[in-house]
């Protein structure tokens, strides 16, 4: 499988790593399109049952930062 | 609470290999607090048979639902209609729950998806130990309200026998001597003179030696059908 096609949902905290995200938009940083940033409250809002819907629906991986 | 685990998933991908559309049915009660069957465990399980049973190449639908409380019809029927469209049932309830179903839905298919093992208690975060077997003649006052039914690997009423070594269970030094714990909590209250006397064989009647067990209470059931016996 080629790597650069490997979809991939990332589960960010709104405080710290949406907001990376968000000021690397600002910047025009460019980060592959297969990473699809979900935001949360809070990583502590992480649910056993996002992973397994992202994966069911075909993600490749799933990162979470905060 | 009555203490479950979830069979592995290929079990319970073997369970439903025959199947077009499957409901895996959770129940709120024990099996939630026990962590083996609630709300959260059945989306889990539900989730991991799709991905799973699509990684073999097959096509079957997996919905889910978790009911109150599966060992009681009123709840069931909340999901009469998923219940009945299904070709397979894989309950997460205990063993109540899936005879509940069955009695319920007789034309319905229903598989455990649960080991049910023991009632007992969280002693502490992820460990479950038994406490109780169902003997139907408590006597826990004599003991101090330690059961040495459940908890004495013979079921010794006049204990502690020979094999207690240290306060352990000569079965594996982990287990405790339910009798020494009876000695020590009885003796810290000046009430030894209660295990000073004999007691005669147990009378297994009122367990399962008796046979399938059942209770009737005339104060509740409802009146015409009083009047119909």
């Amino acid at each position: 499988m080629d790597p650069e096609k490997l979809q991939v949902v990332a589960y960010c905290c709104e405080y710290c790593s949406y907001n990376a995200a968000d000021l690397a938009g600002g910047l025009r940083l460019q980060y592959p399109a297969e990473i699809k940033v979900v935001m949360l409250p809070c990583t502590g809002k992480l649910d056993m049952m996002f992973i397994m819907k992202a994966f069911e629906d075909g993600a490749d991986g799933v990162m979470t930062a905060g | 609470m009555i203490v479950a685990e979830q069979k592995s998933l290929e079990e319970m991908k073997a369970l439903i290999s025959d199947a077009e559309k499957v409901l895996v049915l959770g129940c709120g009660t024990c099996v939630t607090v026990c962590f083996a069957g609630g709300e959260k465990e059945t989306m889990i399980a539900s989730s991991s048979l799709r991905m799973a049973t699509k990684l073999d190449g097959k096509d079957i639908k997996i919905e889910h639902a978790t009911v109150q409380r599966q060992c009681e019809w009123e709840y069931l029927d909340q999901v009469a209609d998923q219940i009945k469209d299904a070709d397979v049932v894989l309950s997460l309830g205990c063993g109540i729950g899936v005879q509940a179903i069955v009695e319920r839905f007789p034309e319905s298919w229903v598989v455990p998806g649960l080991n049910t093992t023991f009632l007992g208690l969280p002693s502490e975060q992820g460990v479950w130990v038994e406490r109780c077997a169902a003997c139907g003649e408590c006597v826990l006052d004599i003991t101090g309200g330690i059961c040495p039914i459940a908890r004495c690997s013979k079921s010794l009423m006049n204990g502690p026998c020979g094999g207690s070594e240290d306060g352990h269970c000569e079965i594996d030094k982990d287990v405790e001597c339910a009798w020494q714990l009876i000695y020590d909590r009885l003796a810290a209250k000046g009430k030894l003179d209660s295990i000073l006397k004999l007691q005669p064989p147990k009378d297994w009647s009122s367990s399962r030696d008796g046979g399938p067990r059942k209770i009737v209470r005339p104060d509740l059931r409802f009146i015409n059908e009083e009047l119909e016996e």
